[in-house]
């Protein structure tokens, strides 16, 4: 159970840290579309203990990510 | 995006509308009072029926207990809101968008509903999304719009984001 107050709402713009691994798509802009807050299935619990998020991508492709792996969007090119 | 999948479209007997909270009946309902269950058009807390009243009602008589055996099943595990779903339902909006949830798979949803995913037994989304709220700023006007998602699926220019029927005039 992940009981953390998510950082990022439903259609926050975030950036993919430039730490991320490449899978991830590090330095990519995104929207959030899904919030994890709780975890069923095996699949999430391989994610750090933090909220999880659905983010996708400005070409349509989407993928899970852990909450330290995503920052603000800043309009002037995070 | 199986959209204008109504009712009795789809191969799952029941189709509801998920409105704006969300809402889902499971396909297993239809062999016990279904006809009663046609108006079921609530959020997914929010039956047309309260439960309270199934529950009076089920002390009273028979048809009571059916009624509440009926909401006990809706609020239970085939309502794809409030977990895995043990049979297929299809969940539809008043536009006639419907979104296919397979048995062990659940809808993760934002609260206003609208940003929609179905989410596999395994515990990870499976591309089935719908994204009525759009995505602000995109630079694709589909994506700014009201859309959905299906793996491999694209409009007939190869754009994956999908239009959703808009809701009926009530």
């Amino acid at each position: 159970m992940v009981s953390l107050m998510p950082k990022f709402s439903y259609d926050d713009i975030v950036v993919v840290s430039r730490d991320a691994d490449t899978k991830y798509r590090p330095g990519f802009k995104a929207w959030v579309v899904g919030i994890f807050e709780e975890r069923s299935g095996g699949y999430l619990s391989s994610f750090p203990d933090e909220p999880i998020y659905t983010i996708e991508f400005e070409d349509g492709d989407s993928l899970e990510v852990n909450e330290s792996l995503l920052i603000p969007y800043q309009e002037s090119g995070s | 995006m199986a959209t204008n999948a109504g009712a009795g479209t789809s191969s799952v007997p029941r189709s509801v509308s998920w409105g704006v909270k969300g809402a889902a009946i499971g396909a297993g309902i239809g062999a016990v009072g279904a006809g009663v269950l046609t108006g079921y058009t609530g959020g997914a807390n929010t039956p047309l029926i309260p439960p309270e009243i199934g529950a009076a009602t089920a002390a009273g008589g028979f048809v009571g207990s059916v009624l509440g055996a009926i909401i006990d099943h809706i609020e239970g595990s085939n309502n794809p809101y409030s977990g895995p779903v043990e049979t297929p339902v299809v969940v539809v909006d008043s536009g006639g968008n419907a979104i296919p949830v397979a048995q062990g798979e659940r809808i993760n949803s934002s609260p206003n509903g609208e940003y929609q995913q179905v989410v596999g037994a395994d515990g990870k989304p499976t591309g089935v999304r719908v994204d009525k709220g759009g995505h602000r700023t995109h630079a694709d006007p589909k994506a700014r719009a009201p859309h959905g998602h299906v793996p491999g699926v694209t409009d007939d220019v190869g754009n994956p984001h999908l239009p959703l029927n808009e809701p009926l005039p009530r």
